[in-house]
């Protein structure tokens, strides 16, 4: 998630790659970047294995901790699904997956487009960045609105960094815990997730 | 679809081995990184090329904004319910 302007800069100049034919048309259909996906989501596991404040989630598993990874989980899917029978304007599996997302825009976004479809990979991006913005402009006013835990739950998987500083600034340094181990186990949760959803 | 949760845990089991190896966990990270930019670049090449994608691209953009308020309302939901059934204790 770090990052955040490159990567939706090589987003960008493959959109107008693509939109100017100056790529062959069926080139990103091919199955070889299903391939790179493997190795991706291999990557992120060795990122979120080898992360020091790991040992910290597993030092100190206690039911209590799990409560607001599992309120953001089920408050996003909740969300999402609601909005899927008020609009109806994606099917209920992709409405789920884009708020299985959970702010984590690079990870969610490349897994639906490719188990999904294009469509839907472009609305978990729009989606998830939405979701990272908002938080950073609005965690203080999240926070004096509806308590101080509300911008870490609105925070999702970024949490754990893009949105941590704003979080710490509008809830107060004893959040820093809860919102590391709560973005580390959402960022664990997106790829198990998505591919259950897409497993029914 | 088993392959996506087969190949995240190996890829925590790899990490968790390979945590104090400091320059092969910067070397993977780096990996991570281009492979983000090269997934990115092929999705927005999908979409990019995707004519009927980008004649909706606005509609979807409402669609994508309709998702992500509910998720956040859901969300922050939940928190005001944790905070008042579980009011912080000891939390430190």
């Amino acid at each position: 998630m770090k990052n955040s302007l490159l990567i939706l800069t090589f987003f960008l100049a493959g959109l107008l790659a693509g939109n100017a034919s100056w790529i062959p048309a069926g080139w990103a259909e091919e199955k070889v970047s299903s391939y790179i996906l493997y190795v991706f989501i291999f990557l992120v596991g060795v990122s979120i294995g080898a992360d020091p404040r790991l040992n910290m989630i597993l030092r100190s598993i206690r039911p209590v901790v799990f409560l607001v990874p599992a309120g953001v989980a089920m408050g996003s899917l909740g969300g999402t699904a609601l909005c899927f029978l008020i609009f109806r304007s994606l099917s209920l599996s992709d409405s789920l997956a884009v708020g299985a997302g959970f702010g984590y825009y690079s990870l969610s976004s490349i897994l639906i487009g490719e188990v999904s479809g294009k469509t839907a990979g472009a609305v978990a991006l729009l989606t998830n960045i939405f979701r990272e913005i908002t938080t950073l402009l609005a965690a203080p006013l999240f926070a004096k609105w509806f308590g101080n835990l509300a911008p870490v739950m609105s925070g999702g998987a970024t949490a754990m960094d893009t949105t941590l500083p704003i979080i710490l600034n509008s809830s107060g340094k004893d959040f820093i815990f809860i919102a590391l181990i709560s973005g580390i186990f959402l960022s664990i949760l997106t790829p198990l997730l998505i591919s259950l959803i897409y497993s029914f | 679809m088993w392959r996506i949760p087969l190949f995240l845990i190996a890829g925590i089991v790899a990490g968790r081995i390979l945590r104090d190896r400091k320059r092969i966990v910067a070397g993977t990270g780096r990996l991570l990184m281009i492979s983000i930019f090269v997934l990115l670049f092929i999705l927005g090449v999908g979409i990019g090329s995707n004519k009927e994608i980008i004649g909706q691209i606005g509609s979807l953009g409402l669609t994508a904004a309709g998702l992500g308020i509910f998720a956040i309302a859901g969300s922050i939901l939940a928190g005001i319910m944790i905070q008042r059934f579980f009011p912080p204790r000891n939390e430190k």
